[in-house]
């Protein structure tokens, strides 16, 4: 009896777990038709070819102010963007792009045949209308084969916000077509003497919209975005020493994190913004220490008689990469965050530091001196292999990953004075972003800004 | 007759049983469906995943007026912090001038000690506040590239200073520590930090007390000579002296 029971419970629980199998399966097929995502997904994923893409200039409504310069800068900023993006090639060709635009104007409709017949795989198409100081931008995504609008949306702001509608446009075609976070909507922080002074400077990913954030008139070094993005951690010597201070970047407010006598940096958020590692010698020499971001409950890490600097806090927030010459040249370690496992990472080369992690965590990109010039490196953590990303050009400095792990912002002397350049991660692809005569050093690249 | 029908009448039977039992195990085994007991736990696991979804609900709502709670704290805490750290700014700055004043009125005990423990880690000092002049009786040291030990040139040098010190004993120091450009800026901030303290240590041991020396690194910051060669990176590694005038 207590059998027969007990496999009729079996048959009723295993039908439930059926219904629920459908139920789900039914769900997930409602979603995939509902959301088409998935379906240009895969078109990505077969092959890997970059998606050509068509961008003609966006439309400007009717005696608006500066219409030709609204035209032609969105398209160049998404342009732009999406080239960056890696996933994406956008059709060069201007001349027939604006001759089709003006095709598709003049039918009323657009001439998706003669789109695909410049290769393009995608188009998008932005109609800008302008209100008072208001910029409106609807932004519009079709897929050329079947002739269909993939995804459209409306974007409104005041002037400031116009580059930042584009880069949101950007980031939702690479999500769109990729399932990744893009980085058009990230920033840039890095150190420039424009003033003759080294002060703080942030821009956007692509080096536009630059702006000068300390104004301390002495020497600024090491700013480090919070993972929220919202302050700036960075080294001063206003008050006469390489204290470590706060900056708020929507109003500038500045907040003494550590003043201990001697040197405050440089510093490294852990990854959920909560508390810093930092380099202090107020103990006698450069240790790592660990301290929430307003300075309180200190902890010390390391205890030798040896510099201890330049420490990186690892994505998942387990370990602390950190420079160390301790065996008789500065070499990059690694500690768990409480001080414990200790471990050298690299033995190749006489000088290194600046140790950057790659954001899954299984890489770490730092600069190497040998004879003479400055080069950036990446060790695979798992095979312990080492690439060379730089060479022949200069020197290479403080390599920083960007949040998708694509790229790789630094700064070179190859052109004169240091200034910012970013590569894909693997060496290729190397160009300026930013020029400023005060030169630029120290950048870091923040997570998505919205 | 009786007998044969019974015969027959069993027969029949036997073929009925038989059919019977064949067409039962021909047929297809249906599993014995419960319907209520399904159509039970399905309701039963329905009404769970509202019950549930209710509870995750009252949840999210309080957990939404939590975060705004503790957001409106945090924001107010935040405001409480920095005027914290405005008063331990000035605090420490007081705190700082206090300490100066008492070091001068220094007791002889403490200087005693510390030439005891030569091999204990000196800790930095600082001048924020004061004003700073070169004087020409102070000459700069040099070091090799990525050291900070006192090279045997640097001594004759450190003894001179060290002198001139014992000569003035009012007179406080700042040694800055520098380094060239063929270095990191992290680690030479670092290696600057080391150069002052293994300085002031020297001149620690020649007799200079502790308290007269304020150490700081500027890294490769400031380099005395701005070009690119191995002589003014040559130049550029040294411990600068200056004579504190407030």
């Amino acid at each position: 009896m207590n059998k027969k029971t007990s496999v009729s419970d079996q048959r009723s629980a295993i039908k439930v777990l059926l219904f629920f199998l459908l139920f789900t399966v039914h769900c997930s097929l409602f979603s995939a038709f509902a959301d088409t995502s998935d379906v240009y997904l895969s078109i990505t994923k077969a092959g890997g070819a970059k998606i050509k893409i068509a961008i003609p200039d966006f439309l400007v409504q009717e005696g608006a102010i500066d219409r030709e310069n609204f035209s032609k800068k969105s398209s160049e900023i998404l342009t732009n963007d999406l080239n960056n993006s890696g996933f994406f090639k956008t059709i060069e060709n201007r001349d027939i792009l604006k001759e089709i635009d003006a095709k598709d104007k003049k039918t009323g409709k657009i001439n998706f045949n003669e789109w695909t017949s410049l290769g393009a795989e995608i188009l998008a198409k932005g109609h800008i209308t302008i209100e008072g100081g208001k910029i409106n931008i609807e932004c519009r995504l079709y897929a050329l084969k079947s002739g269909e609008q993939i995804i459209g949306y409306k974007y409104g702001g005041d002037r400031t916000t116009f580059r930042q509608m584009i880069h949101k446009f950007s980031d939702e075609i690479t999500y769109r077509f990729t399932g990744e976070n893009g980085i058009a909507q990230t920033m840039l922080t890095f150190v420039s003497k424009v003033t003759g002074n080294k002060e703080v400077y942030i821009s956007d990913y692509d080096g536009q919209n630059i702006r000068k954030i300390t104004d301390d008139k002495s020497i600024s070094l090491f700013p480090k975005w919070s993972p929220d993005g919202k302050n700036i951690i960075y080294a001063t010597y206003r008050y006469r020493n390489p204290d470590l201070y706060l900056i708020d970047v929507a109003d500038g407010k500045k907040t003494p994190v550590s003043i201990f006598p001697g040197i405050n940096a440089p510093a490294s958020w852990s990854p959920d913004g909560k508390r810093l590692a930092v380099s202090l010698s107020k103990d006698g020499n450069a240790e790592i220490y660990t301290m929430d971001f307003d300075g309180k409950n200190l902890s010390r890490l390391t205890k030798s008689r040896s510099i201890e600097t330049s420490p990186a806090w690892s994505p998942n927030g387990i370990e602390i990469a950190f420079t160390s010459d301790r065996g008789g040249s500065p070499q990059v370690y690694i500690m768990g965050s409480d001080g414990t496992n200790l471990r050298r990472l690299t033995y190749q080369g006489k000088y290194n530091d600046q140790s950057s992690w790659s954001p899954d965590g299984n890489k770490i990109a730092y600069t190497s001196l040998n004879g003479g010039q400055f080069n950036i490196f990446v060790i695979d953590l798992v095979s312990s292999k080492v690439q060379q990303l730089t060479s022949d050009t200069g020197d290479n400095q403080n390599p920083v990953w960007s949040p998708d792990g694509r790229r790789i912002a630094f700064s070179s002397n190859r052109d004169g004075k240091y200034q910012i350049y970013a590569m894909n991660s693997d060496g290729t692809d190397q160009r300026r972003i930013i020029y400023l005569e005060g030169g630029g050093y120290s950048p870091s690249w923040s997570q998505r800004i919205e | 007759m009786v007998k044969n029908n019974v015969k027959y009448l069993l027969a029949i039977m036997f073929i009925v049983f038989s059919v019977s039992v064949f067409i039962n195990s021909c047929a297809p085994k249906k599993p014995k469906v419960d319907q209520t007991a399904i159509m039970r736990e399905q309701q039963r696991a329905a009404e769970e995943a509202r019950l549930k979804a209710e509870e995750e609900e009252r949840r999210k709502f309080e957990e939404a007026i939590k975060i705004e709670q503790e957001r409106k704290a945090a924001e107010e805490e935040e405001k409480r912090k920095f005027e914290e750290a405005m008063k331990a700014e000035q605090k420490r700055k007081a705190a700082e001038e206090a300490r100066l004043k008492a070091e001068e009125e220094g007791k002889r005990g403490i200087e005693e000690e510390k030439l005891k423990e030569e091999e204990e880690e000196i800790k930095p000092q600082i001048a924020r506040e004061a004003e700073v002049k070169v004087v020409p009786q102070l000459d700069d040291i040099h070091f090799d590239f990525d050291k900070s030990d006192i090279r045997t040139d640097a001594r004759e040098i450190l003894q001179k200073n060290a002198d001139w010190l014992q000569n003035n004993p009012d007179i406080k120091i700042q040694i800055e520590g520098h380094c060239d450009e063929k270095g990191t800026a992290e680690y030479n901030l670092a290696l600057g930090e080391r150069r002052a303290m293994s300085t002031k240590k020297y001149l620690i041991s020649l007799g200079i007390s502790a308290d007269r020396i304020y150490t700081i690194s500027y890294g490769e910051e400031l380099p005395i000579d701005p070009n690119h060669s191995e002589d003014s990176w040559t130049k550029n590694r040294r411990a600068h002296f200056l004579v504190i005038t407030k």
